[in-house]
């Protein structure tokens, strides 16, 4: 037979009123898992830039003025986009004091496909030769075999393996690595070797139902790496002097887009929260001194029987507590089903980059909020704790008759 | 026994003594005198009846001598210690150890069964009272067959029997008792009754028993009234010979 | 056993919201065309089908539970709630798979929401099909 304890006491006080029960850990359970929720969520994003980044390896990037959201869809959010310029703005620029490599890159849209499982792919031209974001990458999967014209590294997300064959805009290509995902738009891109990209459009006209209308000596965008001794911000200062028809990003500002974007949905959400949070601490902290109060005598007999003001006081506290508690474990559980679950319709309605924190994090969160949730019943319940553990045990039981 | 409440000898500590005790209450402009400068000691193995007119401060009387409310004045002893200088924590474990409450009302945790309600002093206790003995008190109350039932499933006679076991379950030197045969038919009345006889006699166990029957006063050794307050002991050749 | 039961009502709701799933959370709207120059829908059509047929049982199931009165009779629809429960899981698993881009609304919307309620049945089933709590005079001889 199992021991009377006080938490046993208070859970079976909490089962006596299953609805008040139940509505008020709802209470707690939404508060708890929307603050969850919201923090994976911001803590996701800020992980996927940080790899993005870390990916991309420039330290600038140039793309031709008017596109500059679009150019922070593409490099973000993979958002297919479409936008050149001169190819010579490169020579400008590799001349500058500060810049140690340029390397230009050349975005095309795929035809939106109706076949059911292939979507529309974002195409990148990068040249082998000078390019620092998928290079460093290649060295290491290559096995210092070449890269051909028509060789091209596929993003995570777009389902092609390796040694598959695939055809854009009339031409072969051949799946010869697949990057590992980020989060970002990289993971939807495909990496096709600048050579293989020109012959692509010069053979669209002939081959394809749609001719690209790309010149030969336009590009996308210049990515730049900062040498080791020069300042970025300096750097880029110098750059933006020099352009006239483009403008320069560093890494940080691309992202900016995502950033003020996230700062409007996260703000509402935080604010919602910290309604509902103190909302919940105010019907708690109501409802336990109505609790106390019905159950005034119960706690005056428990007095009589020899419990300490101190039994008391923890039996009201725990109470709160346990229910506080439970609803901030089933808000926590929830929302990381539910997070779980829909993590990829959040990141394309709300066109952000999203990889999952690292689980250090979401435990340390998790753990932070059950707290949260803990001292919100312990603050909530502390006035009508104490309250009838001064009470004197005659009047308390006077007083529930 | 009977000669340890004949002698009131003084170098026995007595279990309750009460000096010139009152309790006032404040009706509006109205002062109540609840209890009205009661002297009273009661000693090891008395059995104690009080009877008295409704609101005449019977359950006061008993409430201050638990220590579950302070007196107006006068000073209130139990077990040789006065109750005034008796923190939260030594009172709370007299109470749990050596004091058993019998309530006029219903005053089962409504939330637990009969069984569990009878090991609930337990938990304020420094030992967990054996579901065993728990069962066995029940037993002894004529509730066998009731352990699994919650004070709702119980009649009103059956709840203040199961509370009566509860009071006995910590094997309390004292049990104060009020209106303990309130909801009983006078056959069961008689067998509780009986039962707190025994205690008394066999434990040596003393019991002040609040009651409204001036009959069921003959089974104690000693009876006082209470009458608007005032608290008088009745000396009678009848109540001695009868105890 | 008077009561309707909780887990009955907590099943014909869960069943109602498989229903609503497709619905709330569409799966891909286009249209295949085959070589012939035929149009069929995306498999991912006939996967929203076949749980709204499922989420339509599991309902009739909570329903029938919640107001039947033999405690028997009650175990054994939760237990068939929570087969389907497990179906409605595996379907867009296994059964009939939803489309193979991760990105297309079927996968993101769709399934994990059919999963995720699929879950729900099956555990309402499980919790529901235990052993109601024996009365105290049972219990007593038990
Ligand atoms: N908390 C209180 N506030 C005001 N008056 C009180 C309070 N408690 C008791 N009284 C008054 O004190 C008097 C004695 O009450 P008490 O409950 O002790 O009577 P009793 O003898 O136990 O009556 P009964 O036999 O009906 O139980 C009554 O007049 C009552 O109105
Ligand atoms: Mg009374």
């Amino acid at each position: 037979m199992k021991d009377i304890t006080l938490p046993a006491l208070a859970l079976q006080n909490l089962r006596r009123k299953p609805y008040r029960t139940v509505v008020i850990g709802l209470c707690v359970a939404v508060a708890t898992g929307s603050l969850f929720a919201a923090t994976i969520v911001l803590r996701g994003v800020q992980h996927s830039l940080d790899v993005g980044r870390a990916r991309l390896g420039a330290d600038l990037v140039i793309v031709p003025a008017g596109y500059e959201i679009s150019a922070q869809e593409a490099f973000i959010t993979g958002q297919p986009s479409t936008f050149y310029m001169p190819a010579d703005v490169k020579t400008d620029i590799a001349a500058l004091p500060g810049v140690q490599q340029t390397s230009a890159q050349v975005f095309v849209e795929t035809l939106s496909n109706a076949s059911c499982c292939i979507g529309e792919f974002f195409l990148v031209g990068f040249e082998p030769d000078t390019d620092f974001t998928i290079s460093p990458w290649l060295a290491t999967h290559l096995d210092g075999k070449g890269l051909g014209p028509y060789d091209i590294i596929v993003g995570d997300r777009i389902l092609l393996r390796e040694g598959e064959t695939v055809i854009f805009y009339g031409t072969a290509f051949k799946v010869v690595g697949v990057l590992e995902r980020t989060g970002m738009g990289i993971d939807r891109t495909v990496y096709v070797p600048m050579e293989g990209m020109r012959r692509m459009i010069a053979d669209s006209a002939e081959l394809a139902e749609v001719t690209l209308a790309v010149a030969p000596d336009e590009i996308s965008s210049l990515l730049i790496s900062v040498a080791p001794a020069a300042d970025v911000l300096d750097v880029a200062e110098m750059i933006e002097a020099s352009l006239d028809n483009a403008r320069v990003f560093t890494a940080s500002q691309l992202n900016q887009a995502v950033a003020s974007q996230l700062q409007g949905v996260l703000g509402v959400t935080f604010g919602v929260t910290a309604a509902l949070w103190l909302m919940s601490l105010l019907t708690i902290g109501l409802v336990f001194s109505l609790i106390v109060n019905e159950r005034q005598r119960e706690l005056g007999i428990l007095r009589a029987m020899g419990a300490r003001r101190q039994a008391v006081f923890r039996l009201v506290m725990g109470e709160a507590g346990l229910l506080t508690g439970l609803g901030g474990l089933g808000g926590l559980a929830a929302a990381g089903v539910l997070l779980a679950g829909f993590s990829r319709l959040i990141q394309l309605r709300l066109h952000i980059p999203y990889l999952l924190p690292n689980w250090i994090e979401i435990i340390g969160a998790s753990l932070l909020l059950l707290l949260l949730s803990l001292l919100t019943g312990a603050l909530a319940s502390l006035p009508p704790a104490l309250a009838s553990s001064k009470m004197e045990p005659y009047a308390a039981i006077r007083k529930g008759e | 026994m009977m000669s340890r409440n004949n002698g009131h000898k003084p170098d026995i500590t007595p279990v309750i003594s009460l000096e010139r005790v009152s309790k006032l209450y404040r009706q509006g402009h109205e002062i109540v005198h609840a209890v009205n400068e009661a002297d009273l000691q009661v000693f090891p193995g008395d059995f104690v009846s009080i009877t008295g007119r409704s609101g005449s401060g019977k359950t006061t009387l008993l409430s201050l001598i638990g220590g579950l409310t302070t007196p107006t004045a006068g000073r209130v002893g139990i077990f040789g210690q006065a109750l005034e200088s008796l923190e939260d924590v030594p009172l709370s474990t007299l109470r749990a150890s050596r004091i058993g409450f019998v309530f006029q009302f219903a005053s089962l945790i409504p939330t637990l069964t009969a069984l569990d309600n009878v090991r609930l002093p337990g938990l304020f206790n420094s030992a967990q009272v054996d579901p065993k003995d728990a069962a066995d008190l029940l037993g002894w109350v004529g509730l066998a067959g009731k352990t699994n039932s919650f004070p709702s499933e119980l009649s009103g006679g059956q709840q203040t029997r199961t509370a009566l076991a509860r009071a006995l379950a910590n094997r309390p030197d004292l049990l104060l008792a009020d209106e303990p045969t309130g909801n009983l038919d006078v056959e069961t009345e008689h067998e509780i009754l009986t039962l707190l006889r025994d205690l008394n006699r066999q434990r040596g166990m003393t019991i002040v028993l609040v009651t409204h029957n001036p009959e069921l006063a003959r089974h104690g050794t000693r009876h006082l009234i209470m009458d608007n307050g005032n608290l008088t002991e009745v000396h009678s050749e009848k109540v001695l010979s009868l105890g | 056993m008077k009561r309707i039961s909780a887990s009955g009502m907590v099943t014909a709701v869960l069943g109602l919201l498989i229903v609503l799933t497709p619905v709330v959370l569409p799966v891909c709207e286009g249209l295949l065309e085959l070589a012939s120059g035929k149009q069929i829908p995306m498999r991912c059509h006939w996967t929203a089908r076949a749980e709204m047929l499922f989420g339509v049982i599991i309902m009739a199931l909570g329903l029938m539970i919640a107001f039947l009165k033999s405690p028997g009779e009650r175990r054994r629809l939760h237990h068939q709630a929570a087969i389907l429960g497990a179906v409605t899981i595996l379907t867009p698993l296994f059964i009939i798979p939803t489309c193979d881009n991760p990105d297309m609304a079927c996968n993101v919307g769709t399934r994990p929401a059919l999963i995720i309620l699929g879950g729900l049945v099956l555990l309402a089933g499980l919790l529901g099909s235990r052993a109601p709590k024996t009365p105290p005079a049972a219990e007593a001889f038990a």
